[in-house]
């Protein structure tokens, strides 16, 4: 049932991503519709991990910003194509978080939550505070740039127009939908479903909770940390605030939990609804009301969690694909009668 | 997507019925569009910006807007860039492609300004750096951004510079100097740049010791402030820390010969003072982008209508961000008229011709506005300001020196206070 609602849904959504960009050929509309995309593909590896498992990180930033560091220094010490670095820059998130996860899994209650923060934040302010690591030159709180190579470049990651980053990011979030979707029907995506159930059955019926969440995260970690090598792409700059920060933290985890946690779609609703509110006001409003992207942002929030617990999702998936649902209890025992 | 466009095109016909209204007026209005940080952390530094250039461009207008454009208007336009590098960039875009700016200016934080800037290299368009001090903001080889205002190492050479020439002035000055700043971007680059310049003066640093901000107590710092005994204090702090350190250190009562120099953040916020006795700022040397003194000694009738102006909705005199907006939009103006057009091409070659030795720019204390091949006005320069007798007199350079200030240097013992 969930396949068709989310083919019913994501085809179409799909399409109009891709006729977009020709069909408003507006660098800004462009520009904005990438952000929406770069959210809805954080707030999806978020997902990945959080939305299954159950366990909510408030931590993943610390991720995109291991990956987006590793992928930048890679690039200005040793020429190494941000596309290798990118790759080898989510190992290295997914390596990082093994070791959170190992401490924090094993226990109940909200030690990965709080772990996850501690960590993330520790991260952000030894980076802040260190100008060179094993003479690695961090930088610091300066941040991170990226030499422009003059121009369109495949290898350098380099592109003059906004069109391929857009694309790029537009697969890569396609990319993590299907890793989604391999997940849930995989093996991994049943133990979570029955760890996030009931973790003490679970661990009767013979699943490891922490083995299999940690392997969740690990790939989470990855694909988070892929996003942070892009984000560090597009801009041609990193700074541990704004790509360690808690701010990305929670923008990925209130995207998702308004668009719907444990879904593929979910994460990409949320980015849908949120990025744009933000972007509307401050278009609209200039400087006039200050600070009203922050509180329409609180005020949505509120009333997905009152009024669609699960994601604003859950009504699109009653209105767009209850008939599948309702026929199926009544048809059946008609069947086994008639045997 | 389908929300994108709904939200695209609703920004477009709000802009529209906003751009349509004041149709009637002859000349078109020149739009320079404005990246600062209104809400979140740089709120109050983005807004004094924000207030300042409104002042000047309300002065401008009413004095008959752009003669070189028949008296077209200036028409600012703000976006908020929340401090966030992608939101600022964002925001960049949006002003070069939907409300069509000519020129912008931006954006105080130096990890916004520095991506926001790229954007509008890319785009053709001018770009004024306000506030941002960031070195390699004016050193990627780009033709479009240029900054009036310092360069970090400008800050910390300054800071020696008035000590050298106090030092010549009177034969006495410190022989070692000690480093307290906040462990950010600003503090650390800050406190690098003045060990590069105190190494090649001679001066030794005694103590080299950041802190991270936010602090609630400062006295082990204090403790080893004392036990270093540095003869003279570099301080870095934003304004909560400012005000903690400059409590408690009034409190211990530490000597230190040559005084504390501290490079602006809390010291040039109005609050600052209103929250310290002023026994505890007496002879305290500030650093920053204004000279302090200059509506007691400026008799421009546009400098005192703009700080009555300022005033009036901001509660306090013109400081140095409000400077900054004053300064910049009457640099749009000098650059509008040269250029005798709202194309970029046109205002950005007029930029890069700029050379202002008199009149409003230069509110800030420069002596001239003169750009280098990479944009970095090289005539830039912060104000350095003595405490003395409850008055924040400007000290270095001596050209904005009053005749009637004195420094106190070295400034005497709490015991003689």
């Amino acid at each position: 049932m969930r396949v068709s609602f989310t083919l019913i849904l994501g085809l179409p959504l799909l399409v109009a991503a891709l006729i977009l960009p020709f069909v408003v050929a507006d660098n800004y509309v462009v520009h904005s519709a990438a952000m929406v995309l770069y959210f809805a593909y954080m707030a999806s590896s978020w997902n990945f991990v959080c939305g299954y498992v159950g366990q909510v990180s408030l931590g993943h930033a610390a991720f995109s910003g291991i990956a987006g560091y590793a992928s930048v220094l890679l690039f200005t010490g040793l020429g190494l194509s941000p596309w290798i670095g990118m790759i080898l820059g989510g190992i290295l998130a997914a390596a990082i978080s093994v070791p959170v996860g190992y401490a924090t899994f094993r226990l109940k209650g909200p030690y990965f939550t709080l772990t996850s923060i501690a960590f993330a934040e520790i991260l952000r302010i030894w980076l802040e505070n260190t100008d060179a690591f094993l003479g690695i030159p961090l930088k610091g709180a300066q941040g991170l740039t990226v030499p422009p190579v003059g121009g369109t470049s495949f290898v350098a990651f380099q592109f003059d127009g906004k069109l391929p980053y857009y694309f790029i990011i537009l697969a890569m979030l396609v990319g993590v939908m299907a890793a989604t979707r391999l997940m849930e029907r995989s093996r991994l995506g049943f133990y979570l479903k029955a760890i996030r159930g009931n973790r003490d059955g679970s661990e009767a019926l013979g699943i490891d909770p922490t083995r299999y969440c940690l392997t969740a995260l690990a790939l989470s970690a990855f694909l988070t940390g892929l996003g942070g090598a892009y984000y560090a792409q597009l801009f041609r700059y990193i700074n541990p605030e704004r790509n360690m920060g808690i701010d990305l933290s929670i923008d990925m985890a209130v995207m998702t939990i308004v668009g719907g946690q444990g879904t593929i779609l979910g994460p990409t609703l949320g980015a849908l609804v949120l990025h744009p509110v933000g972007e509307v006001v401050r278009a609209t409003l200039g400087g006039h009301v200050l600070g009203l992207h922050l509180i329409l942002y609180g005020v949505v929030l509120m009333l997905a969690v009152l009024y669609f617990p699960k994601g604003i999702i859950a009504p699109l998936q009653r209105w767009l694909a209850p008939a599948p649902k309702a026929p199926a209890p009544v048809v059946k025992p008609k069947e086994v009668e008639g045997r | 997507m389908i929300r994108q466009i709904v939200s695209g095109t609703l920004a477009l016909a709000v802009a529209s019925v906003f751009g349509l209204a004041p149709a009637w007026a002859e000349p078109q209005d020149v739009m320079v569009g404005f990246v600062l940080p209104l809400s979140g952390g740089s709120a109050t530094i983005g807004n004094q910006t924000r207030l300042g250039a409104q002042v000047a461009a309300e002065q401008i207008n009413a004095a008959g807007g752009i003669a070189s454009l028949g008296g077209a208007k200036l028409k600012l336009i703000f976006a908020d860039s929340q401090s966030k590098p992608d939101i600022g960039a964002s925001e960049t875009e949006r002003l070069i492609q939907r409300e069509n700016v000519s020129l912008l200016v931006g954006a105080y934080n130096s990890a916004v300004t520095f991506p926001a800037s790229e954007v509008a290299e890319r785009y053709k368009t001018p770009w004024i750096v306000t506030g941002a001090v960031k070195d390699e903001i004016t050193e990627r080889g780009f033709k479009y951004v240029f900054r009036p205002n310092n360069k970090a190492t400008y800050d910390a050479r300054e800071q020696l510079d008035a000590m050298d020439l106090l030092k010549k002035e009177t034969g006495k000055g410190p022989a070692s100097i000690g480093l307290f700043y906040e462990g950010t971007d600003w503090g650390r680059s800050h406190a690098a740049n003045i060990k590069k310049f105190a190494r090649e003066r001679g001066y030794a640093i005694s103590l080299d010791e950041s802190f991270p901000p936010n602090q609630v107590d400062f006295t082990a710092q204090l403790l080893k402030i004392r036990a270093s005994k540095p003869e003279a204090l570099i301080v870095v702090a934003y304004t909560p820390d400012h005000l903690l350190f400059t409590r408690q250190y009034f409190e211990n009562k530490i000597n230190i010969p040559f005084g504390i120099h501290s490079v602006g953040g809390g010291s040039e916020d109005p609050s600052f003072y209103k929250a310290v006795p002023q026994k505890a700022v007496d002879y305290l040397f500030v650093q920053e982008d204004w000279q302090i003194d200059r509506l007691k000694t400026d008799t421009d009738p546009r400098v005192l209508d703009a700080n009555t102006r300022f005033k009036a909705q901001a509660g306090y005199d013109i400081n140095s961000y409000g400077a900054q907006g004053i300064s910049n939009v009457y640099l749009i103006k000098d650059v509008l008229e040269r250029a005798a057009s709202t194309d970029r091409d046109k205002i950005r070659d007029a930029l890069a011709a700029t050379d202002i030795t008199s009149g409003m720019p230069l509110i800030v204390g420069y002596q001239r506005i003169k750009f280098d091949e990479q944009g970095q006005n090289t005539f830039g320069h912060g104000v350095i300001s003595e405490n003395i007798g409850g008055e924040r007199r400007t000290i270095w350079p001596s050209a904005n020196r009053a005749p009637d200030t004195k420094p106190v240097w070295p400034v005497p013992d709490w015991s003689a206070r």
